[in-house]
């Protein structure tokens, strides 16, 4: 399939428009064949403290050479704690991929837009390339535009709820109105979700429960990554949507009965 | 010697420097990020680092995350 417009986020041409996350996987050798079989490019990683007295394996081991990696600073609760991440990881492992999130709040995950903004400003300000995961709020994207990120990651549903595009419509509101990638993460429970998030128009659609949580792991890495091909091909074909009334598809008879006047 | 790592309180002999340390406690190919005093220190500079009383490292990883 030609795409006239590949997707290109911080200078790098992304022909796989499905990102992976890490987490959750119960062996790091399903990660790995996850990435390699399902032709991902791009994946996303964490930082953690170490548990010294529970040894565990680095996970670059386990993540093939060329494969983009952005650095997830999950566990800040603020903007100063999320620089802190960024910076760190740049320093230690010159990965410069920065998905912004920052939450408070433990029972809903949402992610602290205002605390994002900030952050965005600051890291996109030393050469990062910014990726700010957010509740989808127009304003908000607006300030992220200008704060310098590279992409918008607005949420489907919940962190792991798997509950889809229940922010589909405010997402698309996005689309339509931000001039930036947007990248719908979070929440995308099935195949089906990401397919109908790349027919809005999203960028790239990046998800890690389903992936990570599935019985056959590997299985469904591949079935997302058509899908999200099968979406994006939807999108580039400008399909009709929805209509309020039928509309027939095949002509009428017409030779079947006379038409009273 | 009384050190802090990772937030907690350990007890180490005396008279070690960053790399001893690391190497005590973790695999070469564990750790990815040390700070110390909340400094960020080079790979290359651990030996050079003299473990003093108190000091507080830390030691992060990367690990999955979506």
């Amino acid at each position: 399939m030609h795409d006239k417009n590949p997707l290109v986020i911080g200078g790098k041409t992304i022909t796989n428009r499905f990102f992976l996350g890490t987490g959750k996987f119960k062996r790091k050798t399903d990660m790995q064949r996850c990435i390699v079989e399902g032709n991902i490019q791009v994946v996303t990683i964490a930082m953690r403290r170490i548990d010294i007295d529970r040894h565990e394996e680095n996970i670059l081991q386990h993540i093939p050479d060329g494969i983009i990696l952005m650095i997830n600073t999950s566990g800040a609760r603020n903007a100063g704690e999320a620089i802190r991440i960024a910076r760190l990881a740049k320093a230690a492992s010159r990965i410069s991929w920065i998905k912004i999130e920052v939450i408070n709040d433990s029972k809903y995950l949402l992610p602290d837009n205002y605390e994002t903004v900030k952050a965005t400003e600051t890291l996109a300000s030393e050469g990062f390339t910014v990726l700010p995961y957010m509740y989808p709020d127009l304003y908000v994207a607006r300030d992220l535009v200008k704060a310098g990120a590279a992409a918008i990651m607005p949420l489907g549903s919940l962190i792991g709820s798997g509950q889809g595009l229940s922010a589909g419509k405010f997402i698309d509101i996005l689309i339509r109105e931000i001039n930036l990638p947007i990248v719908v993460d979070a929440g995308i429970g099935k195949p089906s979700h990401a397919a109908e998030a790349m027919e809005l128009g999203a960028a790239a659609v990046l998800a890690n429960t389903a992936v990570a949580t599935a019985e056959n792991p590997i299985l469904i890495a591949q079935a997302f990554s058509k899908a999200v091909k099968a979406g994006r091909m939807a999108y580039l074909s400008g399909f009709k949507t929805a209509r309020e009334s039928a509309s027939p598809s095949s002509p009428l008879t017409g030779f079947l009965f006379e038409e009273k006047n | 010697m009384h050190l802090i790592i990772n937030g907690e309180k350990r007890e180490t002999e005396d008279s070690l420097n960053l790399q001893d340390l690391l190497n005590h406690f973790l695999r070469q190919e564990e750790y990815i990020i040390v700070e110390l005093n909340g400094n960020l220190i080079d790979k290359n500079e651990y030996k050079h680092h003299k473990l003093q009383n108190g000091d507080s490292i830390e030691l992060i990883q990367l690990v999955g995350g979506g």
